[in-house]
């Protein structure tokens, strides 16, 4: 069972997210919904596993790949996996580089989900 | 017509044609694709043709510099899209439903990703769209929000492509458009020459 933080702004996406992961037997310490608040959960709830969305707001200011390269700077050991439906393989590419653990892509399939998260924590 | 412009509208339709199967999976429901015009067609022609709906919508704008992607639905169906995207966890006792602004938001942004995604790795880039910025209004209203989007780059703009697609199921239907600049276009063409 790894300890969860969700970072999603919109909130249907943290609840079945959320569903998603306690029906994996996961438990969620914490949600998210922008880049500061983002942060502050990190340091404040150590989480084994973060799952990150890109687009996290709708002036495009605050990205998910800035929250990523945060939360590697912060913890270069903290694992995150990014859920999105931005599936370019550029961009996919760059996520790797930057340290991101594995990628679902949306709409989220439970299968998707537990198999990045397996690969995650390994 | 280029050959890069043949190849850059044959991308958006393959990107179009996916959007349907993204709809269907996302909602969990059968969508009929019963409208799609892809060319840099002009805005008037564009207003023409959504100015006859009076219905509320809501429009979910996703945006990257240059272009802007709209998700158009009507807001009397949007407890039942919100239902059928959150699937059985609907209908579980003492379930509290999230806002359906979010549920909409999320299927657009699902729904649009599938056209962004084939343009961007058809052109080997790679385009961060901003999150579903959701407006309500009349679709010719919505259309002229997704604009303003664009006019402030101080640019013109195209209207790239166009696709309607119905669920008989849901009594929705579903818009998208896709605008771009000049200088986003070329970028493009630049790709894929």
């Amino acid at each position: 069972m790894a300890k969860v933080l969700i970072i999603d702004d919109n909130s249907a996406v943290r609840l079945i997210l959320s569903g998603m992961l306690e029906e994996l037997g996961h438990q969620v310490v914490g949600e998210a919904a922008d880049a500061a608040a983002a942060l502050k959960a990190y340091q404040a709830l150590k989480p084994d596993l973060v799952t990150l969305d890109l687009s996290l707001s709708a002036s495009g200011e605050a990205d998910g790949t800035t929250v990523l390269d945060a939360l590697i700077k912060a913890d270069a050991k903290a694992r995150v996996i990014v859920i999105s439906g931005n599936a370019q393989a550029k961009l996919r590419e760059r996520l790797t580089a930057a340290g991101a653990k594995g990628f679902v892509g949306k709409p989220i399939q439970e299968e998707d989900l537990k198999s990045a998260i397996a690969g995650a924590v390994a | 017509m280029t050959d890069a412009e043949q190849a850059l509208l044959r991308v958006i339709e393959e990107g179009v044609s996916l959007s349907a199967d993204a709809l269907a999976k996302v909602s969990r429901t059968a969508w009929t694709t019963s409208s799609v015009s892809i060319d840099a067609a002009g805005v008037d022609k564009m207003r023409g043709r959504l100015a006859g709906d009076e219905a509320e919508h809501y429009g979910a704008l996703l945006s990257v510099p240059g272009a802007v992607f709209a998700m158009l639905l009507p807001k009397a169906s949007g407890l039942e899209l919100s239902k059928a995207f959150l699937g059985e966890r609907a209908i579980r006792p003492g379930f509290r439903l999230p806002k359906e602004q979010d549920c909409v938001a999320e299927i657009a942004n699902v729904v649009v990703h599938t056209v962004a995604n084939s343009l961007a790795d058809a052109c080997g880039d790679a385009f961060m769209l901003s999150a579903p910025q959701m407006v309500v209004g009349r679709k010719v209203d919505l259309l002229d929000l997704a604009l303003a989007e664009l006019r402030t780059t101080g640019e013109n703009y195209a209207v790239m492509s166009y696709v309607h697609m119905s669920s008989e199921e849901l009594s929705s239907d579903c818009t998208v458009l896709l605008f771009m600049t000049p200088s986003f276009r070329g970028r493009l063409l630049k790709a894929l020459a």
